[in-house]
């Protein structure tokens, strides 16, 4: 009888070593999208912009490249450019003085803090990426990869001579989302529609 | 002759099966829990939670052990955006909170050594609640440990007198004090109903 209820424990033991977890597939349905904007910045003053087109940063631990290429980058950066136009701001060439910096790249493979921060849940934010203080979030998770979009203001330098980051915007995981290029270009759109701020 | 042999013989047999008075019990069963509190953060029907429990007697109707139980409440929030002054995420959440339950337990027998033998009881002892948040591919988890309270009734019932095993039947509210600052949440309190199998010993 007692074999029989240890047998019984073992196999509990076991249910419990296998905490249920929610179905990957309807996980990675879709991207997340933080985003974040300096308080202190009037978007309205700045009116011109610029942007690499058909090319994207690539920061990676498995990668030597550090650019990204191909169908993905120009899908990206013409929405990013879309949406940019949208809200009144005028494309010019990098030579031609413009006021924004609007810098997209991804983050392969890359190690760092991850939090995420919304009301009632409580949370918190940290960062110590890149030098900025802007909150985001990160991940841990080695498998994983961002895509990360940033505004910058190239007529304004910080005292580490860096240029003044004035929005943020992280959207992952871009490895195991269910269709990653059509979600990331959705997941643009997004970080647009949740940031009303930026605008003339 | 013959026949007032068998009659003593039969009385005597039966007399033994009376005294056969189980002193222990083994029990697992199926326990299926709803929580209370904290809704905005779990709302559903834990179906895959078990009870495993273990009884001495201290006396006739009385007995005494440990329980240890496992659920896991979960709730599906669809994709919104949270906005937090400067900041906004839009994500959709998987919740979960796996609960865990170790109590010392003493349950009083209103009927012992009847095919059906109804009871109420009490545990007390230790919670440990892990809160888990999935999001795409990451999670937030806060753990944390507390006081578990557990008043519980039931019943056990034997297909045959001198059967030693019974099915269990049971009713049961659970208070935890394992709160969860991390996500905003409160004690922890559920309903659950146990259906299982109890083995007694003697």
């Amino acid at each position: 009888m007692m074999r029989s209820f240890i047998l019984m424990i073992g196999l509990s033991l076991l249910i419990v070593g296998c905490q249920p977890m929610p179905d990957v597939e309807a996980l990675n349905q879709n991207l997340i999208v933080q985003t974040d904007y300096d308080a202190s910045v009037s978007f309205n003053d700045y009116t011109t912009y610029t942007l690499t087109l058909d090319t994207l940063g690539l920061i990676s631990n498995n990668s030597k490249d550090t650019l990204q290429l191909g169908p993905y980058a120009k899908d990206i950066t013409a929405k990013i450019k879309a949406n940019m136009d949208a809200r009144g701001y005028i494309y010019v060439d990098k030579n031609q003085n413009p006021d924004l910096g609007f810098v997209a790249f991804i983050v392969n493979d890359f190690k760092v803090y991850q939090t995420i921060s919304y009301p009632s849940y409580g949370g918190g934010y940290y960062s110590s990426y890149y030098g900025y203080y802007y909150p985001r979030v990160n991940t841990y998770a080695s498998n994983s990869a961002a895509l990360i979009l940033e505004l910058v203001d190239l007529n304004k330098k910080t005292s580490q001579n860096q240029f003044k980051l004035i929005w943020t915007c992280y959207i992952g995981d871009i490895v195991s989302s269910v269709d990653p290029f059509q979600k990331s270009v959705e997941a643009v759109d997004q970080a647009f529609v949740q940031s009303s701020i930026i605008g003339r | 002759m013959k026949y007032s042999l068998f009659i003593i013989l039969f009385f005597g047999i039966v007399n033994q099966m009376h005294a056969q008075y189980f002193d222990k019990t083994y029990s697992v069963a199926l326990d299926i829990n709803v929580p209370v509190t904290n809704i905005d953060y779990v709302n559903k029907v834990s179906a895959r939670g078990f009870k495993l429990g273990y009884r001495e007697m201290i006396n006739e109707k009385l007995f005494g052990g440990v329980d240890f139980t496992n659920s896991t409440y979960t709730r599906y929030i669809p994709r919104q955006t949270y906005t937090n002054s400067t900041n906004a995420t839009t994500t959709d959440l998987f919740n979960y909170a796996y609960s865990y339950g170790l109590t010392l337990s003493f349950d009083y027998f209103f009927k012992t050594e009847q095919k059906f033998m109804p009871y109420a009881g009490l545990g007390v002892g230790a919670s440990f609640m892990n809160y888990r948040q999935f999001f795409n591919a990451y999670s937030n988890q806060d753990e944390n440990w507390g006081v578990l309270v557990r008043p519980q009734g039931g019943f056990l019932y034997k297909l045959k007198e001198d059967s030693r095993w019974a099915f269990l039947a049971g009713i049961h509210y659970d208070y935890s004090s394992a709160k969860s600052k991390d996500f905003g949440l409160d004690a922890f309190n559920n309903i659950g109903v146990q259906v299982g199998v109890i083995m007694l010993e003697w």
